[in-house]
């Protein structure tokens, strides 16, 4: 049986679609059988993400109309064995999908994998609900500043309604510098402020911009903020990832002031 | 510093959001509230109903008039 988790946040643009395609991919590497849902119907970007947006032949409205089989739907990932995709059709209304829908693929899912993230799209919308419907537990995606954090909440606040086994926070784009010159909300700060148990700290970093968000290298500090969640996820518990070490001590300090002169 | 104003401007706004009472509200608690005093009390009248916002939570005060405990026989004596 499979694990359904989806991936949520209220604003937009925190970085849900980049975090499912990484959180997968460290999934599946750990062994896991893993596939990740497109649920956002018309600004479906898993596949770009993923670098897999010439490989899709079928997608997931074709399933629902029953031009293809699911796993005919289903892409396997290039680079990691066990990971599978699920795209989303970009061309299609999302008002044409119902959560029976989803729900009914899900279940046809259920028994090749282990874990199914669900990518939900940004806001409070059907769309949402739609995704939420069909979890059994959620991780919401934050960032450190105001408008994200208020958005989270409410999230937060809608999901308690759904009863789902768990609900986590990540926050995303956490600078270890700003945290030690108290000027970003840290990671403890947030899980005070939303009282919900957060499972994963990625940091703000080049590498991520510049491998389009996936496939990061593995001496990246989000490799290793990455494999961490991943970790916490599957159940072995490892922490959270500490962005301020890299600025503590003496090399950290001249990387501090680089920054700041930044 | 910048985070201990950021701190105090989301933890104001997050508790204006949770702690958010509609108008209808008030109305509906006191119907409620009333339906069950009438359940335990005899000649329950007057209900006055004050819910403020506290520190992060609510706090309400219910004041009613009543003549009497209704008398219960259900509950068998041990």
């Amino acid at each position: 049986m499979a694990k359904k988790i989806v991936i949520t946040s209220g604003k937009g643009g925190v970085g849900k679609t980049t975090i499912t395609a990484n959180l997968g991919a460290m999934i599946s590497d750990m062994g896991y059988r893993v596939a990740l849902i497109d649920i956002d119907f018309g600004l479906n970007n898993l596949d770009v993400v993923m670098g897999l947006n010439n490989y899709v032949t079928y997608d997931m409205c074709d399933v629902f109309e029953g031009r293809c089989r699911i796993k005919q739907a289903l892409i396997k990932d290039v680079k990691h064995n066990n990971l599978y995709l699920m795209p989303s059709d970009k061309m299609k209304s999302a008002s044409m999908v119902s959560g029976q829908n989803v729900k009914l693929l899900l279940e046809g899912l259920n028994s090749f994998f282990d874990y199914i993230f669900l990518d939900c799209p940004a806001g409070i919308d059907v769309g949402f609900h739609r995704a939420v419907a069909c979890a059994e537990s959620a991780i919401v995606v934050l960032t450190p500043n105001m408008s994200s954090i208020r958005d989270a909440d409410k999230v937060v606040s809608i999901l308690k309604s759904y009863k789902l086994d768990k609900i986590n926070l990540i926050l995303n784009r956490a600078r270890g510098d700003l945290m030690l010159r108290e000027q970003m909300i840290t990671p403890k700060d947030a899980e005070n402020i939303l009282k919900t148990e957060l499972i994963g700290v990625l940091p703000e970093e080049d590498d991520v911009f510049l491998s389009c968000g996936y496939c990061l290298p593995k001496k990246s500090q989000s490799y290793k903020a990455y494999k961490l969640l991943a970790g916490n996820i599957v159940g072995a518990k490892k922490g959270l990832f500490d962005v301020t070490d890299r600025y503590t001590g003496f090399l950290g300090s001249i990387r501090r002031s680089i920054k700041k002169g930044l | 510093m910048r985070k201990k104003k950021e701190m105090i401007r989301i933890s104001s706004m997050i508790e204006n959001d949770r702690l958010y009472l509609t108008d209808n509200f008030s109305v509906l608690l006191s119907k409620d509230v009333e339906r069950v005093l009438t359940d335990y009390f005899d000649g329950v009248s007057g209900i006055k109903l004050a819910i403020e916002k506290g520190n992060g939570c609510y706090i309400s005060n219910i004041t009613f008039n009543a003549l009497r405990i209704k008398t219960f026989n259900s509950i068998p004596k041990s």
